[in-house]
């Protein structure tokens, strides 16, 4: 598993209204809640007209049977009591025969009906043709429960087809003279019960109808407002935040949509709330990319000085600032400031304050009134409150003689070489914009201090000072910052910064800053001898110019100018990384074997990084011109022949920069481990280990003009000596 | 401008390897520094593989040899392995082939520095 350390491009959040961030719908059968509701409404309405009429069907049919069995056995009883005196007659058949007949037209439901005297011959009867004739009952009748309402001698009975009631025909004095029968037909009562139970049906049918059609039109009446909430939710899900929900319903459909519209307006109000964090995220990387552009690309390196700076930024865009700026006379100026108060406000003051300072550096020879003139620029932009502490340096690279003014600045830390120890220079000065009446040039006041051989200065911003303990609210503090610096100062200027950012790093315990943590650290690198082996300079501390030696390299820059071919380069490293890919393309040059062409690339980019770094400041609107003069010979003929001409061609730089010494070269003892913290000078090692001679011109009519020749040194070159 | 990438990778729970692609000159280096003093930070051993290394300056040749020196007051090793041609050059040029410690391969300088 392996991490890059190159940021990868996050994978940005879905943005609200996204199409990416509806998840399409899925059509699936859907039931519905009418239907639901009126199946439902059917059951409910069906069940308990069924159970009723279940159940008084059979109510109705016992009562039924029982009614009709009391008027089959009145029936009997009023034939019997009918046919008691008839009977006696001469000829009761002759009378009876109408009455039988009479009773079975009217009551049609009757099977039969007969009258039969004490000896079972039939007296009465519908048909005539019976009479006198032996009545035969129906068979395997047998008793009806009816004894509640029977008189004695009569019975009814039943065999399942008929229902038959029998009732005596008595005398006046009770004897019994015959009998008299009456029949029906089950079937009459089945008849008259599934009547009944068609009845039950049709209303049961009409219930359930009107069942079905009023729940139907309630459900319909009461679930309109969901197509509305479905209508609202799909806009919602589509991003549109808009347009509300309208249901007007007093029913929980009404709440429900009241509580949706309330979700759209809360995700709206999210929505804003994150597109205006995300703004304000843009717009603070913005501010950290134009805070980071402002700062210096890298370390310088001049004459006998060198300065680094460091800046590790807070997750807020923070005011603190610092640069190192060339001036025109060779001398090199260094600031490091702290804005009061942090975001976009803080970051643009540092714009503005490296713009100005950048505009006056050359108006200004005095550090504290060039501090004196930004406080008066300043002041008139400056919010009441708002106020800029500063230092402000000059050093000569040569001499390492440094003035200084601060304006409310941290003390200056500078750690001597000599005497082993740590000074600190505190100023009088109040910070820029703390005043509006000019008062600050009162407080301020330039100091001059020597900087020796070794000697460090050491400034910072308060997000050092200030930095909070992991264990405790105590702060690094000055007194911490001082003891890293005299231990770790005599190591060189990055060893201070590797120190001092470890020791931050082990008090907070790694914690992020919450305050830039800008550090700006100075260093006089070289010997005292080293120092004295640089050549006299004039007044204006450019080297003097060797009048020989001047026209020699102007005639080389000439014949290289008439036919060589030329790169011509700005005064950045970005730029000077083309040397790489020219090379490539020039005869002979793209002849070299691997690791002589590579040897030759890094030499050339050494210089050229040399040239643009320390003679122009890194300064990208400057630029010089590389050239690449071939031997005057004849065409070669092979790529061994063509691979050792490039040892008799020559580059030729020429460049306006302020002057510095590539040709001052002493042999770096890599097996000396102390030398290898302070990464110094390896430029130059591998500029005169790659190239058998070097010629260093400054200052001529036509500006710096630098000769070299590829191939390895002698013995006694690699020694030291110039060629 | 080259496209300077750092790749870090745990060899082993003691080891970090880590990869450098690109040019390596004043710029890259001082994030080369960076990470590779995370390492140490994280108490492990350091393997510096070259291999893509398709330049590299005195400002890259200054880092290697910081980072040297500073492993050198811990208890953790670095070594560099894989030295692309272009590197390898240099280095030679410098001589410092003769006092850096310089494998052929990742695992070989995950063994040297976990066995010193």
């Amino acid at each position: 598993m392996s991490r890059d350390v190159e940021p990868n491009a996050p994978a940005g959040p879905v943005a609200p209204g996204d199409p990416k961030a509806v998840s399409p719908t899925k059509s699936r059968p859907v039931l519905s809640i009418r239907w639901i509701v009126t199946a439902a409404a059917v059951v409910l309405t069906a069940a308990p007209v069924l159970t009723v009429g279940f159940v008084s069907e059979r109510n109705s049919r016992a009562a039924l049977g029982r009614e009709v069995e009391t008027r089959l056995l009145l029936g009997a009883r009023s034939l019997a009591t009918a046919s008691s005196g008839i009977l006696l007659g001469e000829v009761p058949e002759l009378l009876l025969h109408p009455v039988v007949r009479t009773m079975q037209d009217e009551q049609a439901e009757l099977a039969f009906a007969v009258v039969t005297d004490h000896a079972g011959l039939i007296q009465g009867h519908a048909d005539a043709r019976l009479l006198g004739s032996r009545f035969t009952p129906p068979t395997e009748l047998r008793p009806v429960d009816h004894s509640r309402g029977l008189k004695p001698g009569e019975s009814l009975r039943s065999n399942g087809k008929l229902l038959v009631a029998e009732a005596p025909v008595r005398q006046a004095d009770g004897r019994v003279i015959g009998t008299a029968l009456i029949g029906l037909e089950q079937s009459y009562l089945e008849a008259t019960i599934a009547a009944s139970r068609r009845q039950q049906a049709t209303v049961l049918a009409v219930l359930v109808l009107l069942g079905v059609f009023g729940a139907f039109l309630s459900m319909s009446l009461l679930l309109r407002p969901v197509d509305s909430l479905r209508a609202g939710l799909e806009r919602i899900g589509r991003g549109d935040l808009e347009t509300p929900i309208r249901v007007h319903d007093r029913t929980e459909l009404g709440l429900l949509a009241d509580s949706m519209n309330d979700v759209a307006r809360r995700l709206k109000q999210a929505q804003q709330e994150m597109l205006e964090h995300e703004r304000l995220a843009h717009e603070v990387g913005l501010a950290r990319q134009i805070q980071t552009s402002l700062l210096p690309a890298g370390p310088l390196e001049s004459g006998s000085i060198a300065i680094r700076g460091l800046q590790r930024a807070a997750a807020e865009v923070g005011g603190d600032y610092y640069d190192i700026l060339p001036l025109a006379d060779g001398r090199v100026a260094i600031t490091i400031a702290d804005v009061s108060g942090k975001g976009l406000a803080g970051c643009l003051v540092m714009a503005m304050l490296s713009a100005l300072l950048r505009a006056l550096r050359h108006l200004h020879d005095s550090p504290s009134a060039l501090l004196g003139a930004l406080d008066e620029q300043l002041a008139q932009s400056l919010q009441p409150g708002v106020f800029v502490t500063m230092f402000y340096a000059v050093v000569d690279p040569t001499t390492g003689r440094l003035t200084f003014a601060s304006a409310g600045h941290n003390p200056t830390l500078i750690y001597r070489h000599a005497a082993g120890g740590v000074e600190g220079c505190a100023t009088s000065g109040i910070p820029l914009g703390a005043t509006r009446r000019g008062q600050i040039r009162r407080t301020l006041r330039d100091q001059t201090i020597q900087l020796d051989p070794g000697d460090v200065l050491v400034q910072y911003t308060d997000g050092y000072t200030e930095a909070f303990g992991k264990r405790n609210d105590e702060l690094f503090g000055l007194e911490r910052l001082q003891q890293v610096v005299a231990q770790h100062g005599g190591e060189g200027d990055q060893a201070v910064i590797g120190a001092l950012r470890q020791a931050l790093g082990a008090w907070t315990g790694g914690a992020p800053p919450s305050d830039d943590e800008t550090l700006l650290v100075l260093s006089r690198v070289g010997s005292v001898a080293a120092d004295e082996a640089i050549p006299a300079t004039s007044k204006d501390n450019r080297p003097t110019v060797d009048g020989d030696g001047a026209r020699a390299a102007m005639q080389r820059l000439a014949e290289a100018e008439r036919r060589g071919q030329c790169l011509r380069l700005q005064a950045d490293l970005d730029s000077v990384t083309k040397v790489l890919e020219w090379m490539k393309g020039v005869p002979l040059l793209a002849d070299l074997s691997h690791p002589e062409a590579e040897q030759l690339s890094t030499a050339l980019y050494e210089v050229c990084a040399n040239i643009a770094e320390h003679g122009c400041g890194n300064d990208g609107q400057r630029g010089f011109e590389l050239w690449w003069l071939p031997p005057a010979v004849a065409e070669p003929t092979s790529q061994l022949e063509r691979a050792a001409l490039v040892r008799e061609g020559m580059f030729v730089i020429r460049d306006d920069g302020a002057p510095f010494r590539p040709d001052s070269w002493k042999a770096t003892d890599f097996s000396d481990q102390s030398l290898w913290k302070r990464g110094r000078g390896i430029g130059l090692d591998i500029i005169h280990r790659a190239m058998n001679q070097v010629i260093y011109q400054p200052a001529t009519p036509r500006g710096n003009i630098t000769s070299l020749t590829f191939g390895p040194r002698t013995a006694v070159q690699e020694s030291g000596a110039m060629s | 401008m080259s496209d300077f990438r750092l790749e870090v990778v745990p060899a082993s729970p003691r080891t970090d390897v880590v990869r450098v692609h690109g040019h390596l000159d004043a710029r890259s280096a001082t994030t080369l520094l960076s990470q590779c003093r995370m390492v140490a930070q994280e108490g492990k051993h350091l393997v510096l593989n070259l291999a893509g290394v398709a330049f590299i300056s005195s400002s890259g040749i200054g880092a290697l040899l910081a980072l040297v020196e500073e492993h050198n007051q811990t208890p953790y090793q670095v070594r560099l392995t894989e030295v692309s041609p272009a590197a390898d050059s240099v280095i030679r040029l410098l001589n410092l082939d003769q006092i850096l410690a310089i494998d052929a391969t990742e695992e070989a300088s995950r063994q040297a520095v976990e066995a010193a």
